[in-house]
């Protein structure tokens, strides 16, 4: 009896842990969207003050509307959304006819090492160190602060990580259907297609969404590459931090509504995520 | 429908020889099993058929043309995978009719072609169903629709039944006999279950390290085993081994062993002529391994096993009621024999008798070449 009660006890300490450290990493990743999002609300001078103001007792909609009376606001919103939008698709598309080919064709083991690794090592240097040749070569190409430039180099950024992801997801795809598809008569295009393409759209819709995160957000290339065209969101928020002044309620307001267009993207792409999509497909 | 053939047909992996040297001519309409235990080359000469593979060398022959070259989709042949492998995003009747699409064949002959084999198979209920809303069997038959439908020239089935439970996969092994009886198929069917390979066949083609060991009709091959491991491959319980050593004694031919006294097993010219050994009784003299099937073995006491003119005294150590019939692991001497009994007879485990064999059904066999003397 003594013994079930410390057991019982031990279970319910143990779930009186499990809520504190849920709610401590709780706290760790909502504090900073609550910070930004009442930051947006808030007067100036309330921005500065110390202590700062963890629960604002008034607020304003200023910092939005001056936001939005940026000239060209509204360009810079469709540049980035336009940029994220193409080189997420391309570098979808093209990564993963990569990961497909790298994951269907023989190849001897080591071969298969070599190009995975060498496809990595353009994520291995931080990307501050292939800036100055980047630059170079987008102005000889006569790009410089167009769309173009962005997507391009987006696209070779991302393309490494989507390789890397969708090899996963289609070397998780069962080989038989592959072979009975072959056997129906596809080709490897329509296989890809029509078969291995629907199969991995859960593996799609999560590498989607951290490649569009990823250009959209992306700051560096950004504000090297474009200076008014093609200038995205990311090297506007910059624009409020200068050495005179910093102007953290717009910043925040500004990153505030950068935030819904990932969220809606995001819920779009949701209902591909759920797992087991290949369930009764082959029997193991 | 067409015949398969494959000349001097092998395949190499790396240093491994996956398949040495086939000779075999499918014919057509013919249901012809490949059977052998796991990596005995019975997937690859399914997969080298399909064009999954490429051949290390040989040619392989379907109604006539040479495939060699023929990519998969074009050899006119279907395929039913051990994992059924249905398209898992597709409703089960744009699984049977994806084949059909991908061939481009007009929309209403597509819908009337799976409709038919939907109906044959008994499925056209769930047509509009997901795979993952199908129990095993169910999803085994969509497989086997996809096959059908195509009307193919070959059908090729790889372990189709395997991951059946054991009372649907007795079921679908009846109905697979129909099914391929109907459509009139020439089949080449993969198994490591003997018992669907003896039962399905016009012909078994006994496989092992990658060679050929028999070729013939299931009871051909089960009665008239041509070497050592297609007698102990085929049967359940599998046949018993004993060394022996044979020679002549007034007339009689004497086999003796390690565990057989003298006098346990006498042979006469007419059961020589029964074995079908009498041509070959040259073969006989010296040590050979003697082969016998557990129900060719009757246990008994003595007096019942002495008018027959063989006897080998042995202990039971186990019984194993089966229901239909009585499986007992009997000792002679050191040597172990699995012996088959009506389920009336009243035996227990640490009785002594003696065991009659079935003189007509022995087997012997080389003991280097292991090749049945009668071969």
């Amino acid at each position: 009896m003594a013994a079930a009660r410390t057991f019982v006890s031990q279970q319910r300490l143990g779930r009186l842990l499990l809520y504190l450290v849920t709610a401590a990493v709780l706290v760790a990743v909502a504090f900073p969207a609550y910070w930004l999002v009442t930051t947006a609300f808030k007067y100036e001078v309330d921005t500065i003050v110390s202590p700062p103001i963890i629960l604002p007792l008034r607020g304003t909609l200023r910092n939005f509307t001056d936001v939005l009376r940026v000239e060209h606001i509204g360009q810079f919103f469709l540049n980035s959304a336009l940029i994220a939008l193409v080189s997420t698709g391309l570098g979808v598309l093209l990564g993963s006819m990569a990961a497909y080919s790298l994951s269907k064709v023989y190849m001897a083991y080591r071969i298969r090492q070599v190009i995975m690794i060498w496809i990595l090592i353009v994520r291995i240097f931080p990307p501050i160190t292939t800036a100055i040749p980047y630059f170079v070569i987008i102005r000889g190409l006569n790009l410089s602060d167009t769309h173009v430039a962005l997507i391009l180099t987006h696209t070779a950024f991302t393309l490494p990580f989507v390789i890397w992801l969708m090899l996963g997801f289609f070397q998780d795809l069962p080989d038989a259907i592959d072979k009975a598809a072959i056997m129906d008569g596809c080709s490897l295009w329509q296989r890809f297609c029509q078969i291995t393409l629907p199969l991995a759209l859960p593996g799609i819709a999560v590498t989607a969404i951290f490649t569009f995160i990823y250009s959209w957000n992306e700051f560096l290339y950004a504000s090297m590459l474009t200076s008014r065209t093609a200038k995205t969101l990311p090297v506007v928020i910059a624009g409020y931090m200068s050495d005179k002044f910093l102007r953290w309620g717009e910043m925040s307001a500004l990153a505030a509504m950068m935030v819904v267009p990932v969220m809606i993207f995001a819920g779009l792409t949701q209902r591909y995520l759920v797992r087991g999509l290949t369930f009764g497909a082959v029997k193991e | 429908m067409a015949q398969i053939r494959y000349q001097h047909v092998g395949k190499r992996f790396g240093a491994v020889q996956a398949l040495e040297d086939l000779n075999l001519v499918v014919a057509d309409r013919e249901f012809v099993t490949l059977v052998g235990p796991s990596g005995c080359g019975k997937s690859t000469t399914l997969n080298l058929t399909a064009g999954l593979e490429d051949p290390s060398q040989g040619e392989i022959y379907i109604d006539g043309q040479l495939v060699n070259a023929v990519p998969p989709g074009k050899r006119d042949i279907a395929m039913v995978f051990q994992s059924y492998a249905l398209y898992p995003h597709k409703t089960v009747r744009e699984n049977i009719g994806f084949g059909l699409k991908v061939r481009k064949m007009p929309r209403a002959e597509i819908e009337s072609r799976v409709q038919q084999a939907a109906q044959s198979l008994e499925i056209d209920h769930l047509l509009d169903r997901k795979p993952r809303q199908l129990s095993g069997g169910q999803r085994q038959r969509v497989a086997l629709g996809r096959a059908i439908t195509r009307n193919p020239k070959a059908f090729l089935l790889d372990e189709p039944l395997s991951n059946l439970d054991a009372k649907l996969r007795i079921q679908m092994r009846a109905e697979l006999k129909l099914l391929f009886e109907r459509v009139e198929g020439t089949v080449l069917y993969v198994t490591h279950d003997q018992a669907e390979a003896m039962t399905l066949s016009d012909r078994v083609v006994v496989m092992h390290h990658g060679q050929v060991q028999q070729v013939g009709p299931p009871l051909e091959v089960y009665n008239r085993p041509r070497n050592l491991f297609v007698a102990g491959f085929l049967g359940s319980p599998t046949m018993n081994f004993l060394d022996c050593h044979l020679h002549v004694q007034d007339g009689l031919w004497q086999v003796q062993g390690e565990d057989m006294p003298e006098g346990a097993l006498t042979l006469t010219e007419a059961d020589l002529e029964a074995m079908d050994l009498l041509s070959h009784r040259d073969r006989l003299h010296g040590s050979a391994i003697l082969g016998i099937r557990p129900e060719d073995i009757a246990f008994g006491p003595r007096s019942e096993a002495n008018a027959t003119g063989s006897h080998l005294p042995c202990q039971v150590i186990v019984v194993e009621p089966m229901g239909s019939m009585n499986i007992l692991v009997v000792a002679v001497g050191r040597q172990r024999l699995m012996i088959s009994t009506g389920p009336d007879q009243d035996i227990r485990a640490g009785e002594q008798g003696w065991l009659t064999f079935n003189r007509a059904k022995l087997h012997f066999f080389h003991r280097d070449t292991e090749l049945n003397l009668r071969a």
